[in-house]
């Protein structure tokens, strides 16, 4: 059983050190309903939340720790060789085009279409998770942390749709 | 930008911002960002948007019904949207309409259905482009 996300982020003292941690287990880590409140939670004993005067730096950072942890259970269902690329994509609105087109040169537009088809499904799975959080702030952090992957998958569907039509 | 419907996008997540603008520009809108209420309100002033889509929980966590208040204060009419990350709190405890938005969109956000909605609203109230 490997380290839980939660320790992993009690253990580490920044969010570089807290991604390359996540990296390194290659998606393999519990990420399931309770996983995602203790993360939050360890989260929110370090950043308590504020109703007035919110430290936008300290949201922010709430926003890219569960993004971390969505695209690496994401990705890890995908062809080994492109993980790198839907990785970066997935952390990088405008790094969709430019990463696509290159991808469709080389892979073709067929399998983007069945790797965009598999992100979707893995990132439904995964928000279906989020839907069974309790309502709270630890769900907002999430919900907020996978409403920018949605929006980069509609950005990939809509980069593919453009290619595919020539 | 000219014939362009414009929309200002207010959001204290940057990355939400540049991906919303990507896919609102991809569909032919016009986009500008803003990272807080305050340069929210700024840019509403200075750029006359057509379109406001804001999140709701910002530097304060009410910051979206300040900001729909300033801003119906300048223009009663503005078309105003929630971008909501507690819709279902939300739904329940707040009408929409009473903290002066037009409707709200749960994140994530379904951009088939905003895309609709800008659509009809550029359509319907704003003045024709050239």
């Amino acid at each position: 059983m490997s380290e839980s996300l939660a320790e992993i982020f009690t253990r580490e003292n920044d969010i570089e050190s807290f991604r390359k941690a996540v990296l390194s287990l290659d998606g393999e880590f519990p990420f399931d309903g309770p996983s995602m409140i203790a993360l939050g939670e360890a989260y929110f004993a370090r950043f308590p939340e504020k109703f007035r005067g919110r430290d936008m730096e300290e949201i922010r950072l709430g926003y890219a720790v569960t993004r971390i942890c969505i695209v690496e259970s994401i990705i890890k269902e995908m062809d080994r060789g492109r993980r790198a690329v839907y990785r970066e994509m997935l952390h990088d609105a405008g790094r969709v085009a430019p990463l696509i087109e290159a991808l469709s040169s080389s892979a073709g537009v067929g399998t983007l279409h069945e790797d965009c088809r598999i992100l979707s499904e893995a990132l439904a799975r995964t928000k279906e998770t989020i839907d069974e959080i309790p309502k709270g702030m630890v769900k907002e952090r999430f919900i907020g942390g996978i409403s920018n992957l949605h929006n980069i998958l509609y950005l990939f569907k809509m980069t593919i749709g453009r290619l595919s039509a020539g | 930008m000219s014939g362009k419907t414009k929309v200002l996008i207010i959001d204290d997540d940057p990355a939400i911002c540049e991906s919303v603008k990507a896919i609102l520009e991809g569909n032919g809108y016009a986009a500008d960002t803003a990272l807080s209420g305050k340069s929210g309100l700024e840019k509403f002033k200075a750029t006359a948007p057509d379109i406001v889509l804001c999140d709701m929980m910002m530097e304060d966590i009410d910051s979206g019904i300040k900001i729909a208040a300033a801003m119906r204060a300048e223009r009663k009419d503005i078309p105003l949207f929630l971008l909501s990350s507690i819709g279902d709190v939300t739904a329940e405890n707040i009408g929409i309409s009473q903290i002066g938005y037009n409707g709200v969109f749960q994140k994530p956000v379904d951009f088939d259905a905003l895309l609709t909605v800008l659509g009809t609203v550029a359509r319907t109230f704003l003045p024709k482009a050239d």
